[in-house]
């Protein structure tokens, strides 16, 4: 027998078997098979530009990918701890103010500052207070107004604070808390009121334009929303 | 040092491989290593051995690329069966095997056994051996080519050509005297 006589009976074995390797009912790869896949032919790509300064190994190590499935766990694992550790978090957005909202407590900054003052020029107070109340205490300073209103008889309180909006950043308890927005004045705002007990400690803040307000007291959200839009500025 | 690609037309030619013959390269896996996963993994060394040294598939006659593939994705499943029982497949020892002139001289000492028969037989051989016969036979790469193309030993190489050899020899003179 010919060598080529011999070449061609191993051609012919070799046709067969490719023959035979297709018959099976089609294998259908993984999403994660394609993906690797994808990604071989784009080394060729990448060997084209890197010239050869890597070592393959290194490199065809990054091509074995882990199974989607691991990587579903690894996910879950990390946003797990990531939950355990920094407690249950999301992000706020609203028209005026932004912030991370806790399970405890919530940071609050405000959007945009621009061509507002930077430090109080007009002070603002609440002209229709309720019978009784009268100030206890109050402070000025550039950067915060703050007055604190009380009717003796009953202990009941209001605090009226004012901050220029450049510098205004807070942390907000809202353990055993809810927020909602509101409107004031048609100004954007927060309402953070307590889950059992909705007439004390219902906290307002709201961006009037120029500054940012924060109003908080013994009262229902209703009679808050009404003392906080009866806010004027003090003339001298 | 990496083997550069020299254009795309390669990229797109060894991706076109690949679709076409994906079904084939994945069962060949699948067959020996009874793990889809684990073929697919096999099927992406095996192109990304090409990845980074196109001319091992590049240098080989286009009509003669698929069983070059397969017998390298066969190898490799090999290696991963190996590693999985912690065991070589295929045990060395340091003995050299070597060469005659059994697949290089223009006749080959068939005796009397017919075609057919003969390609039963080689058939019959395992796999590792015949992607050997078939590579130094059929492909005309040398021994140390071979090695080099299916990523074992010049050592291993000898061996299973010499086991193939010995096997077809053993066949025909077994076949002659039925013959006679």
């Amino acid at each position: 027998m010919t060598k080529s006589a011999f070449n061609e009976i191993l051609a012919e074995i070799c046709k067969e078997e490719i023959k035979e390797l297709n018959k099976p009912l089609p294998f259908k790869p993984s999403l994660r098979h394609k993906f690797a896949m994808k990604r071989i032919f784009s080394l060729f790509e990448k060997n084209k530009h890197t010239a050869a300064s890597e070592s393959p190994k290194a490199s065809t190590l990054q091509i074995k990918n882990l199974r989607i499935s691991k990587r579903l766990v690894i996910l879950f694992i990390v946003i797990f701890c990531a939950v355990l550790f920094t407690g249950f978090i999301f992000v706020y957005v609203s028209k005026n103010f932004y912030g991370t909202v806790y399970t405890d407590h919530m940071e609050l900054f405000v959007i945009n500052d621009e061509n507002c003052p930077t430090t109080i020029e007009h002070k603002y107070f609440l002209p229709n207070l309720p019978d009784g109340f009268e100030i206890v205490e109050q402070y000025s300073l550039s950067f915060v107004v703050s007055t604190v209103y009380e009717k003796e008889s009953t202990g009941e309180y209001l605090h009226f604070s004012q901050y220029p909006k450049c510098s205004y950043s807070t942390h907000l308890d809202t353990e055993h808390r809810y927020f909602e927005e509101i409107e004031i004045d048609g100004h954007n705002g927060l309402c953070i009121i307590p889950f059992e007990d909705g007439y004390s400690n219902i906290l307002l803040i709201w961006d009037n334009g120029d500054y940012i307000m924060e109003l908080i007291g013994d009262f229902n959200k209703k009679e808050l929303i009404d003392l906080a839009e009866s806010a004027e500025i003090l003339k001298n | 040092m990496f083997s550069v690609i020299n254009d795309d037309v390669q990229r797109n030619e060894l991706e076109e491989f690949y679709k076409e013959n994906k079904n084939c390269l994945l069962n060949i896996a699948l067959l020996n290593l009874q793990n889809k996963s684990d073929a697919e993994d096999v099927v992406q060394e095996a192109f990304c051995e090409i990845a980074y040294n196109p001319d091992i598939f590049f240098g080989v006659a286009p009509n003669f690329r698929v069983n070059f593939i397969v017998a390298v994705i066969r190898n490799l499943s090999c290696d991963m069966i190996g590693k999985r029982n912690k065991t070589p497949i295929e045990k060395l020892d340091e003995t050299d095997f070597y060469d005659d002139d059994f697949f290089s001289s223009e006749e080959i000492m068939i005796g009397n056994v017919s075609s057919d028969k003969l390609k039963q037989f080689i058939q019959s051989l395992p796999p590792l051996q015949r992607d050997v016969l078939t590579f130094r036979c059929l492909m005309g790469f040398s021994t140390a080519e071979t090695a080099e193309k299916l990523n074992i030993s010049v050592s291993a190489v000898k061996k299973r050509l010499h086991l193939a050899k010995e096997s077809i020899r053993k066949f025909v003179q077994k076949e002659d005297k039925i013959y006679d």
